[in-house]
Parts: structure tokens; sequence; C-alpha cells
């Protein structure tokens, strides 16, 4: 509820009260969001990758070359692949937030 | 929820408020036929055959007739610059219109609100729900919103899947419970980040997801259509009684009754100014010309303008960032156009033995001996055979001679290519080119050009 001194800003304005104004609100809104901020491009580039990968490569080829006495369907394979290339990229998204952020000089507080 | 110092700020639900009017008109129009694209899309036959499906497990992608294989992925690529191109071209003319009209973010929240707002109610009613206890009649309404969601999402999961692998069959396989673990994943995959989307984040997701909300503003120009409320006829803005001249009163024509700012689905107030986070939906525009006929004011203090128009100035279409995104875009649709009518169904791919360069025959022939890889594109099945052109005498063998291949099917056949060293001066090697051409009157042929060595110091 808006009685709550729930925006932080110092000197934001009095708005209506059923406006909760976006451009006067610190960005970005919550923690949550960095965990988005991270999985959310890596799976842009997750589906691109795989699209790229598996135009030129078909995951039965790979399998007969590498797991023959596997039984991996097509469809299988191109959802593992996905998700590898997805967890990869969010990893490499989640070290640069990491990174990016300035690091925590407080001491008491853990989180960096 | 963060601490109350944290610097991330709660999250407070928007509410946007209904409006009707022009532009809600023509989003409503958009929304069925986008969606109804998608919902359709996957049950319609052509000729017996789906019209589009991507059958992924057989690497194949149907679209209207046409068959594409991964060496069609030239196509796909061509496809999404000329997409991203014609992205950039429509925001340089009109603004954001994406955003408001298209994206499948705004198109199912829109549809996810018109649920929320069947179930409960208008906008003072729901944030009233929103504000009280949970009695009988919030767990009914919102528990009602919930299941026309869920069910809309998991049929949205379905459909999606039902793009990759026949729908009525994949029906029936869900009916019976017998969908594979991969499709149950997909749809519910879909289905989940449907759910989320539309019917929690919405506008979060543009304003915080969206990488193409922070690049739009480089494809804005000051002759590109944006919305704005017109500061000049609107400001100082004041509420009044009906039938008084504002100008008596010294006001502008906005009566500060802040509806534009209840019906925006990011929350903002257009009258700051133009900001990243405005879809341009137009909501503001048809809320304020509701207001402005009440009034009998004129409509468009809200408008769709351009920034000279604003100031006076004129408003050009044509311009040089227009005209080149057009000619790239022209140049691009003929160039992929014209490789598509072009396109011959069958490939041929030349390996050559890495083995023994070259043998003598014992009639004094050179011998290459090389590795053709045929594949057949088309739909149906074709016998084929080879034709070589190079030197004069040039022969080619091939095991076996015509080759009979089943649509989509790939197979490597071992050829020779023979010819009389005394043929040409070249010394090392000699390029050759081999035909391939069906042989049953379909008059598909495909070529492919490799080298031919001979031997050195002759």
């Amino acid at each position: 509820m808006r009685s709550q001194p729930a925006d932080p800003v110092e000197g934001a304005p009095a708005q209506e009260p059923s406006v909760t104004h976006p451009a006067k609100r610190p960005y970005p809104p919550r923690r949550a969001w960095l965990v988005g901020a991270c999985l959310w491009p890596a799976f842009l580039s997750a589906g691109l990758a795989t699209m790229i990968f598996f135009s030129g490569i078909d995951p039965e080829t790979l399998r007969l070359q590498t797991l023959p006495d596997w039984e991996i369907s097509r469809t299988a394979g191109y959802s593992i692949g996905f998700l590898m290339f997805w967890a990869v990229a969010g990893f490499s998204s989640a070290v640069s937030v990491l990174l990016v952020r300035a690091p925590c000089r407080d001491t008491g507080k853990g989180s960096a | 929820m963060s601490a109350p110092d944290s610097m991330y700020a709660a999250h407070e639900k928007i509410h946007p408020r209904e409006i009707k009017g022009r532009y809600q008109t023509a989003r409503k129009i958009t929304v069925f036929l986008l969606l109804g694209l998608f919902y359709v899309l996957p049950w319609v036959r052509i000729g017996g055959e789906p019209a589009i499906l991507f059958d992924l497990p057989a690497r194949q992608f149907h679209i209207l007739g046409l068959t594409f294989w991964p060496q069609d992925f030239f196509y796909l690529t061509l496809l999404l610059v000329i997409c991203a191109l014609a992205l950039f071209f429509v925001t340089s003319l009109a603004g954001r219109v994406w955003c408001g009209y298209a994206c499948p973010q705004t198109v199912w929240t829109e549809v996810f609100l018109w649920m929320e707002h069947w179930t409960e109610g208008k906008r003072a009613k729901r944030m009233k729900l929103d504000r009280g206890p949970w009695n009988a009649e919030k767990i009914l309404r919102k528990g009602s919103k919930q299941v026309l969601w869920i069910v809309f999402s998991l049929w949205t999961g379905f459909t999606f899947v039902g793009f990759f692998s026949p729908i009525d069959d994949l029906l029936m396989r869900a009916a019976a419970f017998q969908l594979g673990p991969w499709e149950t994943f997909w749809s519910l995959f879909y289905g989940f980040a449907t759910y989320f989307n539309a019917g929690f984040m919405r506008e979060q997701v543009c304003l915080y997801m969206c990488p193409y909300a922070r690049f739009q503003g480089a494809m804005f120009d000051r002759e590109t259509l944006i919305i704005s409320y017109d500061e000049e006829r609107g400001e100082p803005r004041g509420g009044r009684k009906r039938g008084i001249d504002p100008k008596e009163k010294g006001l502008g024509d906005c009566i500060d009754c802040n509806l534009c700012v209840q019906v925006c689905p990011t929350g903002i107030d257009i009258r700051d100014g133009l900001q990243y986070e405005c879809i341009a939906c137009g909501a503001c525009i048809d809320a304020c010309d509701s207001v402005m006929d009440k009034m009998d004011y004129p409509r468009g203090l809200v408008r769709y303008t351009t920034e000279n128009a604003l100031q006076g100035k004129p408003s050009r279409v044509i311009r040089p960032r227009t005209i080149l995104y057009t000619v790239l875009l022209l140049a691009l649709v003929t160039a992929g156009a014209t490789g598509l009518a072009m396109r011959e169904p069958v490939r041929l791919d030349i390996l050559t033995d890495r083995n023994t360069l070259y043998r003598e025959t014992g009639n004094g022939l050179i011998e290459n001996s090389y590795s053709f890889k045929l594949t057949n594109m088309s739909g149906e099945a074709h016998t084929y055979g080879f034709s070589v052109e190079g030197p004069a005498g040039v022969r080619i063998e091939t095991e076996p001679r015509e080759v009979r291949l089943t649509a989509g099917e790939t197979r490597t056949i071992p050829a020779r290519i023979q010819l009389d060293p005394d043929a040409t001066e070249k010394i090392g090697g000699v390029d050759v080119t081999v035909t391939v051409k069906s042989l049953d009157g379909t008059d598909i042929t495909g070529s492919e050009t490799t080298r031919f060595r001979t031997p050195v110091g002759r």
C-alpha cells in the first residue's frame, strides 16, 4: 500500500495516490532482478547459439561419434544443447554482474 | 521483499484503467490477429501437410509448402536480418509501434489483463480487492482468475510445441498422457513463461528486461512519430468546471484529471515528456481524447506527433535514414526472393580422397577419387545421374551410375574422375565441374567445382 514508505528516493514528489512512477523509482527495483538480468540475456544468447550450432551440426552425428551406445533422440539433443548454452551464458552473466557491482567494504554485511 | 533502507524499491502492481478509443480498438484487432495466427497456424494444413511445421527431429522446416534444410540456414539468417532491419525502419518512422501493438509481451499481457478484468472487475474494484482481506469473494475472484490464466498458459505452451511436432497427433498423445519428456518439458516451460511474464512481470519486462527498449532511442530522430503531450496547449493545467473559458482563469487545456496516468500500462505520466518506459500503446491518447470530447475541447492534447511538429516545423517521412533502410530492405528482400526462386532442391558436396593424390590407370589416364555427398532436398524421391565438365576427354564414373534418393535423403557416393594427362598443360591440377541432374524429367540440376590433381613435373 502507498501509505508505507516504500519509495526510498528522498524528495520524491508526492504523486497521485494511485500512481507508481517508474521514472522516480530507483534502478534496479529489486535484487531478484539481478537474477533476471543474468538469466534473460543468457536465454536469448542460448537461443541464438542453439540455432547456429545445430543448423550446422546434427545432434545425431554428435551422438554417434561420442556416445553411440546411448539412446538420445534429436529432440533431446537440441534440448540438452540449449540448456547447456543457457547455463554457460547464464554463468558468464552472473560473473559479470558480480564484477560490475562495487565490492562491499562494510564489515558485517556478507553480500557483495 | 527488501528491507526499507534497501536501494531496491518494492514493486507495486500497476492496475491500468480500461479505456475505449481508436488506438485501443486498433490494439484489440492486432491482438486478435497475432494471437489468432499463433493459435491457429499449427492446425492449418495445405494439401494434407502442415502449413507450418518446424520439424526439428527430421531437421526440416516446412513453411507454406516449401521445405527448408539445415543447408538453407542462409535464408534463416537473411530472414532474421530482414526482420531486424524492418524493425529499425518502422521504429525510425513511427516510433515504438512494435512495443505497443505487436510485441508478444504486450499482446499476451493484454489478454491476461482482459481475464483479470473479467474476474476481478474494473480498476477501482481490483485495487479495493487487492487491499481488502482474504474473504470468500476475494478467494473466488482471484481463484477464478488463476484458473483462467493457468488454462490459457497451458494451452499456449501446448500450441508452442505444436509448431515443432504435428499438433493433432500431439493433442491425441497429450489426451492419453503419452507426451514425450521433452515435449512435456517445453510445453510447461513455455506455458510457465507466458503465465509469469504476462501475469506478473508485465511492464517490468519492458522496463528492466527488454534490450530493444534501451537502444530504440538510437533509431529515433526529430521526425519520428512519438506520443506527446502538447505542453504549450495544456499548461498551466488545472481543474475547472465545464463551460468555463480556461483563458479567463489563466489555464491551459489540461484539466489535470489524471486519466492519462491511470490508463498507462507502464504507469508513467506522459505529461512529463518522452520517457523510455513509454511503449507507445496510445492508451493515454484515447483517455485524453475522451476527456477533450466531454469538455468540448479539440482532440489531440496528447497525440501522435513528432518533435519537429511540436515545435511548428515541418516533418518529413523521406529522409536519409528512412531512404537507407528502404534501400537495404529492398535489396535484401530481392536477394532472398531470387535465391528462393532459383533454389535447386538438390545439393552436391565433393570431398576429395586425402590418401592418394592421383593414380595412373592401366591405359595411361590419370584418375582422382572422390566422395560425393548428395542430398535430395525436394519433397519427393528422384533418380540422379552425374556428368563432368573440364578439359577435353574428362570422364566420370560413380558407383552406382544412377542414384535414387528418397525425399530428404543424403547419401555418400564413391566417384572417380579420369583425364588424359596430355589434355591439360597445367601442372599440378585443373578445375573440373561435376553436375548432378535428375533423370526423371523433373530437370533438377546442381553442380559443384572441384580440383582434379595431376602429376607435377610432366
